[in-house]
């Protein structure tokens, strides 16, 4: 194969043609990838204040039930 | 594209405007997936790679250099995209693009305009493209990717020198052992 055959097989390959509404989708995409990476601001954080309080009360409470219920079958196995 | 009208779209686009980042997007898409359809081999990839290199391209847009050439950092990211692919398939050669500078005169008229072609001629013109592309496959990838970029009309040796982080005598070098060896690929092919 000659020098300039072997130039048109390598230029004559074809180029890429995006599909309809590629530039729209791309942008749409970095829109939404933004938001995901957004920083939590002071706000977010306090809107998230009460539910994080709630959680808190919800698990303390049920540990101190829960050791409480230990404590009385301790107590219960002593006094037999 | 004018250099007035690409700083404009740049703006619009920081500024938020969607319509301009979708025609920064349309600007630039069919060269920077060509980019990357070359250095792949892989057509069914080029979409979401393309996509990729434009997602990227607008997380560090706020950071690009206004003194730079938009296409040439566009094209750069591309090519990275695309290496940062074959990376993680295990289809890269890890190899340095950096080279000792010989033979770059021979090079400079390595890859010549395409001639007119006869209707005759393209039964054997569709043998040589399957040769070629065999025989390109079978190159270093140190050697293929600034050959094959070499062959896209719109991307000049300062281009790529700029996406492979070399100066435009070690391209010149890169494409001119590329083509030796694409040849003798062909030969032992044939």
């Amino acid at each position: 194969m000659r020098d300039n055959e072997i130039d048109d097989a390598l230029r004559g390959q074809p180029v890429w043609e995006p599909p309809p509404g590629f530039a729209r989708r791309v942008v749409r995409l970095s829109r939404t990838s933004q938001l995901d990476v957004a920083p939590v601001t002071l706000r977010d954080a306090l809107r998230l204040l009460p539910s994080f309080a709630y959680a808190l009360a919800m698990d303390a409470a049920t540990t101190l039930a829960g050791f409480g219920w230990t404590l009385r079958q301790y107590w219960l196995l002593l006094a037999r | 594209m004018a250099e007035d009208d690409e700083r404009q779209l740049l703006d619009r686009c920081l500024a938020g405007d969607e319509d301009a980042c979708a025609a920064l997007v349309d600007a630039y898409a069919r060269m920077a997936g060509t980019v990357i359809w070359r250095a792949t081999g892989d057509q069914d990839l080029v979409e979401d790679l393309a996509q990729e290199t434009f997602l990227r391209i607008f997380r560090a847009l706020p950071s690009f250099d206004r003194r730079a050439k938009l296409s040439t950092w566009i094209y750069t990211i591309a090519h990275r995209v695309a290496i940062d692919h074959l990376r993680k398939a295990g289809r890269w050669q890890e190899q340095s693009f950096a080279v000792a500078e010989d033979e770059p005169a021979a090079a400079v008229d390595l890859l010549q305009a395409p001639a007119l072609v006869r209707p005759d001629t393209l039964l054997a013109r569709s043998e040589d493209v399957r040769l070629v592309r065999a025989a390109l496959a079978r190159l270093p990838d140190k050697y293929r990717v600034p050959l094959v970029y070499a062959a896209i009309d719109e991307l000049d040796y300062q281009t790529i020198a700029g996406m492979l982080g070399v100066t435009v005598g070690a391209v010149k070098t890169l494409v001119f052992r590329g083509k030796r060896m694409l040849r003798d690929e062909i030969g032992r092919a044939r």
